[in-house]
């Protein structure tokens, strides 16, 4: 079976001198011999541009100089086969064939449980995943990733107000396609595909002109922006252990979470009413760490050494200069700093005091049940039991003392308290006409400062960056040793990269370590971690990969891991 | 407020952080190391003389209940060769009694029982008496002197690894670092009753102040005692272990300090105050060995008088400064970048480890009781004495009482009033509510029957 292949400038000059070298000109590539006689020969196409070519006619073309077909194959390589052996390998089932062309799917949760293929349809996506690098201001969640999907609608079937559409039962309520959970994959036709986002539909565009219809999704962070919940105080948590617990509130199946152990331990830690995912959100900044929601849609809580460990410490890509059209630099100059204030919120419980008084009478009807929720002064790590006449007085219309025909009952959630007040007389009210609940409250706030300053300053004039309002920055110790990572972390530049027009590669994740080659900026091989991509998928799948560089993004290689790591054989993290 | 700082938790793969695990350990250990060398009181007591065959009342107080094994040592005496038999009773609970013991001479003995038998509650205030009998019959001149009346459990620590130099040890080994320290901490947050004050009954021409049984820990003993200023032959003399360590006399002179000479008592102008560390280092006491400290007066010039001649208000044992305290690390900072070395090179673990070890042999791990506080009225009240250490002061009193604590701050002593009730009944007060009652700081409790701090409510 002959087979060609596409590989890099070099290796042609590396053929060229032996020889038996073909221009294919319909593709601007240069095919070789590899192999010494026809039929089992080999040969290999090299051009910088054959595969924007190819690109452009949907990754397949017809080489006719050599009588063969140049398709687009995995991991954006080149490969040429003959005619014939093109068409014996289409014929093979797809874990034999050799030959594979990218191909994309769209799904969408119509009904909320199933996903329903809607690939048929599909015209073209793009979109783009983001994270922060360790210790920087993190991407809010919601806003992680991001991407369009457009859809033939000629038939109307994504028309929320089409009630003959048959996903009209799905999509004809009043929030139309909002919500609706979507995935794309893209892959090698025949092959496993890969989900490259899941999230849900923001907003969608019709055109009618067009027939087309343009879904806007964000990534599954968006879905749970708005839980909001109130819990107790809790006390010594991980903070690990406490994204978990939040994880929970929100909804977010224990399948779909991805959470770092944590070296910090969060002394006070309650919701009162707040949104879940900015309470995550802040936990994670209050360590140089970060959570996102990844294109599977799993939530990721990764602490600042996330980069450190395995697989981040061995390159999961390389990339030539040929795999990208342009390697552009940024060098963040704002991040730069001389100094570093980082605010801690300190807790404590305070002395026993009054945590609510009742304002208005309460009234519960013979024989029923009221409750109401008290919002407490303060956040109550406990509220004393209610003595009857004392705490609270329950009486009749008439002043009839009803503490005997009541029970009272109070359920603490950290800064509120449930009150059930439930009334067995057969005839009279009771009227709840005296309350106030004791109880230890939490004390606290944002007095005092962990400033750490560069010692010998890249800048000469003061650039100090503050951590203020998180109020997971209880301890000193944890503020130290963020206020320590974020010193080091930004006392000097580290430039990232954006690789321009590189082949599409679906496994690529957020914070992989990719190898590549900058042949301007640096004429050399760097090395960095993606924290952020944008594809597009039309006529071709390319990306452009943002690349934060690895040189003195950690002052060490050889930390301490537990279990791992001999004593006397690594080093201690902040 | 409690500064217990807790503990980390370690995870295979984990990278190891400074301040989240190394620091925060080092910290709970100094922690740990500082209540060690913390403030230490006795068990205050009496040598009651004269036993019969049927049991007598020797020692009045109460406990709260924590652990599950009760502790009683006591120092017997018998002219002759003779037999004790010891019980003690919660409430009308006989929760120990033990076999007669033959003592000839002076011997201290000590006995032990489960609790877990008697359904007793966690947490709650029983009244302790202690009682004992000669059941040869009855004997002159038998003692009984409890010097240690505590509950305590049987802690089981974790096995530690050795943190040797090129041991790789995984989480579970670092985590018995961190369960090692939970368990002394939980193991030594314990009640922690007053010293009941003391003076000489001034109808009486008795010379004995006070019997207490003291655990060894630190290298001094403090003391503050008042002599009657018009009592020019009484002396105060102050024994530890039998020996003589302090005789105060007219000759003396006193030590007057800003607190004693804003001194709140009633007629504190007719008493000279003497107060200072003595070092009891060279007196040979094993850490961890129960001592008796003794301080009695001579009989003075007019056994009729009134007043007391002589008062002690408190005597507990108190590092020295600089504390020494051998055998213990004093840990570093772990900072970014340090090698994490175990028994070689600097910073090491293994003094997180050793350290631990250290601190087992050394930190009070028993629930002690209250010693009752004497009804007797006197000229001058009666007062627990105190170094403020918990949050939570639970006290026993009366409306009659009229309890109040007192402390001195600001330059000038401080009084709050407490509140009582008609019976006699468990008070609870926040001592964070009180301004200026910092950790540390000494106070008095003026009315209460018993009196403990505690972690807790």
């Amino acid at each position: 079976m002959a087979e060609l292949r596409v590989t890099s400038s070099d290796a042609y000059t590396e053929l060229e001198s032996a020889g038996g070298q073909v221009n294919v000109t319909t593709v601007v590539a240069y095919i070789e011999i590899m192999e010494e006689a026809p039929p089992e020969k080999e040969a290999r196409v090299t051009a910088a541009d054959a595969y924007v070519e190819l690109r452009s006619v949907g990754g397949q073309l017809d080489a006719t100089a050599v009588g063969a077909y140049v398709e687009l194959r995995e991991e954006a390589a080149l490969r040429v086969t003959t005619a014939a052996a093109y068409a014996e390998l289409i014929a093979q089932p797809p874990a034999l064939a050799t030959v594979r062309r990218p191909t994309g799917i769209v799904e969408v949760k119509w009904d909320g449980v199933n996903w329903t293929d809607e690939t048929d349809r599909l015209r073209a996506h793009s979109g783009e995943m983001g994270i922060s690098a360790p210790g920087d201001q993190l991407v809010p969640p919601g806003s992680v990733g991001q991407a369009t999907v457009e859809l033939w609608n000629a038939d109307g079937r994504y028309s929320w107000k089409r009630a003959d559409s048959p996903l009209a039962p799905y999509i004809g309520g009043p929030a139309g396609l909002h919500g609706k959970e979507v995935r794309i994959s893209m892959g090698l036709e025949g092959w496993p595909m890969t989900v490259i986002f899941t999230g849900v539909i923001f907003d969608w565009i019709e055109d009618p002109a067009g027939r087309t219809i343009t879904l806007e999704l964000r990534d599954m962070g968006y879905r749970y922006l708005q839980h909001k919940a109130s819990t107790l105080v809790y006390q010594d948590l991980r903070a690990d252990e406490w994204i978990a617990m939040l994880a929970g509130l929100a909804g977010i199946p224990a399948e779909q979470r991805s959470i770092d152990v944590s070296a910090f331990t969060i002394p006070f830690a309650w919701l009162d009413d707040e949104g879940i995912l900015a309470e995550m959100w802040a936990v994670a900044q209050a360590e140089g760490g970060r959570c996102y929601f990844d294109q599977n849609g799993v939530l990721r809580f990764e602490t600042a050494t996330h980069w450190l460990q395995a697989p981040h410490t061995t390159v999961q890509y390389t990339l030539t200069e040929d795999d990208h059209q342009a390697s552009v630099p940024d060098t963040g100059i704002d991040d730069l700093i001389t100094g570093v204030v980082v605010e801690l919120q300190r807790r404590v419980a305070d002395q026993a005091d009054e945590l609510y008084r009742l304002d208005a009478v309460k009234e519960c009807p013979p024989e029923s049940q009221i409750e109401f929720e008290a919002r407490l002064y303060r956040p109550a790590l406990s509220i004393s039991d209610l003595t009857p006449g004392t705490d609270y007085q329950v009486v009749s219309s008439g002043g009839m003392d009803m503490s005997g025909h009541v029970t009272l009952s109070i359920t603490p959630r950290g800064q509120r308290a449930l009150i059930k007040l439930t009334n067995y007389h057969a005839s009279l009210s009771a009227y709840l006409v005296h309350l106030v609940l004791w109880g230890i409250p939490l004390a606290g706030g944002p007095q005092e400062e962990v400033i750490e300053e560069v010692a010998s300053p890249a800048v000469p004039f003061e650039r100090i960056r503050s951590v203020r309002g998180n109020q997971y920055i209880q301890t000193e110790s944890q503020g130290r040793a963020l206020a320590r990572f974020l010193r080091d972390r930004h006392a000097s530049l580290t430039p990232t990269w954006t690789l321009q027009g590189v082949p599409g590669i679906p496994e690529l994740s957020l914070g992989d370590r990719i190898r590549f080659r900058d042949p301007y900026s640096t004429g050399d091989f760097r090395e960095g971690f993606v924290i952020r991509y944008r594809w597009s998928a039309d006529v071709a799948y390319v990306q452009d990969i943002t690349v934060l560089d690895a040189e003195g993004l950690y002052p060490y290689s050889d930390y301490f891991v537990v279990g791992q790591t001999a004593l006397g054989n690594g080093r201690a993290w902040y | 407020m409690s500064f217990w700082p807790g503990v980390p938790s370690f995870v295979d793969g984990q990278i190891i952080s400074a301040e989240g695990h190394l620091n925060r350990l080092a910290r709970a250990e100094r922690f740990l190391f500082g209540l060690a060398m913390g403030s230490q009181f006795p068990l205050a007591s009496r040598r009651t003389v004269e036993l019969y065959d049927t049991y007598r009342t020797v020692w009045e107080g109460a406990i709260r209940h924590r652990r599950d094994i009760l502790i009683l040592e006591c120092r017997f005496y018998s002219p002759v060769s003779n037999q004790f038999q010891a019980r003690v009773k919660y409430g009308d609970t006989v929760v120990m009694e033990t076999a007669p013991v033959t003592v000839a001479g002076a011997e201290t003995k000590t006995f032990t029982s489960d609790l877990t038998a008697y359904g007793l509650t966690d947490g709650q205030f029983y009244e302790v008496t202690v009682e004992v009998r000669t059941p040869a019959g009855h004997c002159l001149e038998c003692y009984a002197i409890p010097l240690q009346i505590s509950e305590m459990d049987a802690v089981t620590y974790p096995e530690l690894a050795s943190f040797a130099e090129g041991d790789t040890p995984t989480a579970a080994d670092w985590n018995a670092l961190s369960e090692y320290a939970s368990a002394l901490w939980e193991a030594t947050r314990n009640p922690r009753p007053p010293f009941p004050g003391r003076w000489a009954k001034h109808t009486s021409v008795s010379t004995e102040l006070l019997w207490a049984g003291m655990h060894h820990r630190a290298e001094r003993l403090r003391y503050q005692v008042w002599r009657k200023k018009d009592e020019t032959t009484y002396k105060i003399r102050i024994y530890a272990r039998g020996v003589l360590i302090r005789e105060i006399t007219d000759a003396t002179p006193p030590v007057y300090t800003p607190e004693n000479s804003a001194s709140p008592f009633p007629d504190s102008d007719l008493y000279y105050p003497y107060t200072e560390d003595l070092d009891i280092s060279g007196l040979g006491i094993g850490v961890g060995d129960t001592y008796i400290v003794r301080i009695e007066g001579t009989e003075g010039e007019n056994p009729l008088d009134q007043y007391a001649k002589g008062i002690v208000d408190y005597v507990y044992e108190v590092p020295g400064d600089p504390i020494s305290a051998p055998g213990w690390y004093t840990l570093p900072d772990w900072s970014h970048g340090d090698v994490v070395h175990g028994n070689a090179g600097e910073p090491r673990v293994q003094w997180l480890r050793d350290n631990l070890i250290w601190l087992t042999s050394r930190l009070g791990m028993v629930n002690p009781a209250c010693h009752v506080r004497y009804d007797d009225a006197a000229k001058r009240p009666f007062e627990f004495w105190s170094e403020r250490r918990w949050r939570w002061l639970h006290y026993y009193s009366r409306s009659g009482d009229e309890p109040t604590l007192l402390y001195y701050f600001g330059g000038e002593w401080q009084e709050e009033p407490l509140s009582a009730e008609q019976d006699y009944s468990w008070h609870t007060l926040d001592l964070d509510s009180i301004d200026g009652l910092a950790v540390g700081r000494r106070y008095m409790i003026r009315g209460c029957k018993y009196a403990f701090e505690d972690t807790d409510t």
